[in-house]
């Protein structure tokens, strides 16, 4: 299948970040969430490695129910201890929400995975963002890898001369963790400068606007699929209003 | 002489690439100095790296003098054996050269003056003591390179393994580290030093291992 | 007609070393030129000075002044004068931050709203002079050390400044490619363009009409030229 435009991905995402906002139905966000599943699946976007990325938000997500459950105990208790309330159906099924709320705006995120950076850059500045800040994000966004790494070299540098995190004391911890954090920091600061430098020896803002070596159009079928999914929206929230 | 690091059917493979490590069985010992040669590829940084534990293997046993490492941690293992890495950014945390240095000093148990005197005569030592207030990326290579090393080598561990030591460094830098292996190898150091080219430290090796696309080629005492 | 003429100039990072002492060089247009000297000897700072990165971006203590093609630079922005004189530094993965080759080979001349079509054009032909034509779509951090300097270069290359000057364009860069370079500086001096080539060892210096010598803060043609 033909991948559509970036800005059309723009807008379904937005469609799909606002319901996951503003519906509160569990059933009604749970068929949005299958629906979007699909829809990144049809698309092809790789689900299964953002899966994998999340695994550890999950059980975030499922400590919020629990604690739903117990501080705010709402309708049948399902698991009690005593007189505490540790589950309860009204906090299942805020968690729930809270699941497939976070769920669908990570989702809907994973839909830009489907561009290039500099795909996505050339359609936030064919919606008119400034180009100097499109690149900016960009290069902010080439970087972080670079950054990640850097911090995990760091640890492991440190280790290296002998220093166990788990058996200091907090003091010494603290300076531990400037060591780890400081020359990232200011490495990320150098390599702007340095980044900036090329940037401008390569006559970037020397004029108002820039060109760029391929240009987005809409495509009928993009037209379509957008004007779909706005009615979808409106159909779901039309729904949401008169029905629950 | 004794045992020092054991690695028994050790097997390893890189998730992306198709380079492993075949059921290595190998043993060094303490006061010797092992040469690990072998072309690009061959394995031999990435067995250096599952010794330290910063890569794991899948299977087989290390032994640490006579602890199983499988239940020691890289810091109880960075604290048996230096490592310094091939490439030199990778050691570096610190925001000045003189506080990379001190900071091992003081690892070691040196005051803090004292730590930070003996980071200048080291850094003299290499004509680097103008550069003592740097930080590292600003550096040459050959400078990053003594740098890393000096900053491991002060550690004053029982056993090194060094990867490339001797990779761009000039004549003079490369006169004062060897200088300085000889005397830690005469002081009963052990060192396991990765290279390849494998006649720069023929003065200074008891044992030459040979690596190829994985396994042990050859194994010879000097 | 002269392209590049350094005026009188003095400069020191801070007060008490003089990198560069009373300098002056005139580069003719269409000629290619060489700065040899032992490292830490200011080549890089005096490479700076001609583009303009050294005062507006690197403080410093400097006087003295710079005109490209008659017309004082003082006041003109870098990317204001970048398609006339620009730079490519000596550190290849530092000036590198796009997420493709043929994005980062096609950032200059989008820069300079050129149309699309010419742009690949361009890009394409850089790219394909600098053997990088099947990397179009490889992450710049996948390339070896030797290509991230290639590409530092085409990337400058597509901007098609009339003045070029190299931080060392061979280091770190082995023969084979370096044979490359040859042939393709040959190439920019017989379109024209003006020269300045920095670089310890003497690698460039045949394709080079003047060979200057910088020591101690002084800048003199060498006497073998």
């Amino acid at each position: 299948m033909k991948t559509p435009d970036p800005r059309c991905i723009l807008l379904i995402s937005a469609c799909i970040s606002t319901l996951a906002v503003f519906i509160d139905t569990v059933w009604l966000l749970a068929c949005i969430f299958i629906f979007t599943a699909l829809l990144g699946i049809v698309l092809g976007v790789n689900l299964l490695s953002l899966l994998h990325k999340t695994r550890k938000l999950l059980s975030v997500i499922f400590f919020i129910a629990i604690m739903e459950s117990v501080f705010n105990p709402n309708g049948i208790v399902i698991i009690h201890l005593g007189r505490i309330s540790l589950l309860t159906e009204g906090g299942l099924l805020k968690g729930t929400a809270a699941f497939l709320r976070m769920g669908l705006v990570l989702v809907s995120a994973v839909f830009f995975t489907l561009f290039t950076n500099r795909v996505m850059i050339q359609g936030l500045i064919q919606l008119r963002i400034p180009y100097e800040f499109a690149f900016m994000a960009s290069v902010a966004l080439r970087f972080l890898p670079v950054f990640t790494e850097e911090f995990q070299d760091n640890i492991t540098a440190i280790q290296l001369r002998g220093v166990n995190f788990n058996k200091i004391d907090f003091k010494e911890k603290i300076r531990m963790y400037r060591c780890v954090l400081l020359p990232v920091i200011y490495g990320a600061i150098d390599r702007a400068q340095k980044l900036s430098i090329a940037m401008e020896l390569r006559a970037f803002r020397a004029y108002s606007n820039r060109t760029s070596r391929f240009v987005l159009k809409f495509s009928f079928s993009d037209y379509l699929f957008m004007f779909i999914m706005i009615l979808i929206t409106a159909g779901i929230f039309l729904f949401d209003y008169l029905f629950l | 002489m004794k045992r020092y690091i054991t690695l028994e059917n050790i097997e390893f493979k890189y998730s992306k690439t198709d380079f492993r490590i075949n059921n290595i069985t190998l043993f060094f010992n303490d006061t010797q100095t092992s040469v690990i040669t072998g072309s690009n590829g061959s394995g031999k940084t990435t067995l250096a790296k599952i010794i330290m534990g910063i890569l794991k293997a899948d299977s087989g046993n290390i032994f640490i003098q006579e602890n199983n490492a499988a239940s020691m941690s890289l810091p109880d293992r960075a604290g048996q054996i230096g490592f310094c890495f091939q490439n030199p950014e990778k050691q570096f945390f610190s925001l000045s050269v003189i506080e990379e240095l001190a900071f091992s000093l003081r690892q070691r148990g040196c005051g803090s003056d004292d730590a930070l005197s003996n980071a200048q005569e080291l850094l003299a030592r290499f004509s680097m003591q103008n550069k003592a207030d740097e930080f590292h990326r600003n550096l040459s290579g050959g400078e990053k390179k003594v740098l890393s090393l000096l900053s491991m080598l002060s550690l004053d561990l029982p056993y090194y393994i060094m990867d490339e030591p001797a990779a761009g460094l000039d004549t003079h830098c490369r006169k004062e580290i060897n200088i300085m292996l000889s005397a830690l190898k005469n002081k009963g150091t052990g060192l396991c030093i990765i290279t390849h080219e494998k006649d720069s430290f023929k003065f200074l090796a008891d044992r030459f291992i040979t690596m190829k696309n994985g396994s042990i080629l050859n194994d010879e005492n000097t | 007609m002269t392209a590049l003429k350094l005026h009188d100039i003095c400069f020191s990072y801070n007060s008490e070393n003089k990198v560069l002492d009373h300098v002056c060089m005139e580069l003719k247009e269409g000629s290619a030129s060489a700065i040899h000297g032992p490292s830490g000897a200011g080549k890089s700072t005096l490479g700076m000075i001609a583009c303009g990165l050294i005062p507006k971006i690197v403080p410093g203590f400097f006087t003295g002044s710079v005109e490209v093609f008659s017309t004082d630079i003082a006041d003109k922005k870098i990317h204001q004068t970048a398609s006339l004189i620009s730079m490519v530094l000596q550190d290849g993965v530092n000036q590198l931050f796009s997420t493709s080759v043929i994005d980062e080979a096609a950032f200059a001349p989008e820069n300079l709203c050129i149309n699309p079509k010419e742009i690949n054009r361009r890009a394409e032909t850089v790219l394909d002079s600098t053997g990088l034509a099947a990397y179009l779509q490889t992450h710049p951090a996948m390339l070896s050390g030797g290509q991230q300097k290639l590409l530092a270069l085409a990337s400058i290359l597509t901007l098609a400044p009339k003045i070029l000057i190299l931080d060392e364009p061979a280091a770190g860069v082995d023969e084979q490619r370096v044979a490359f370079l040859k042939e393709i500086f040959l190439k920019l001096k017989n379109k024209g363009k003006t020269l300045l080539i920095i670089e310890h060892s003497q690698v460039f210096s045949d394709l080079c009409d003047t060979v200057y010598e910088l020591k101690n803060g002084n800048l003199n043609i060498a006497d073998n030229a």
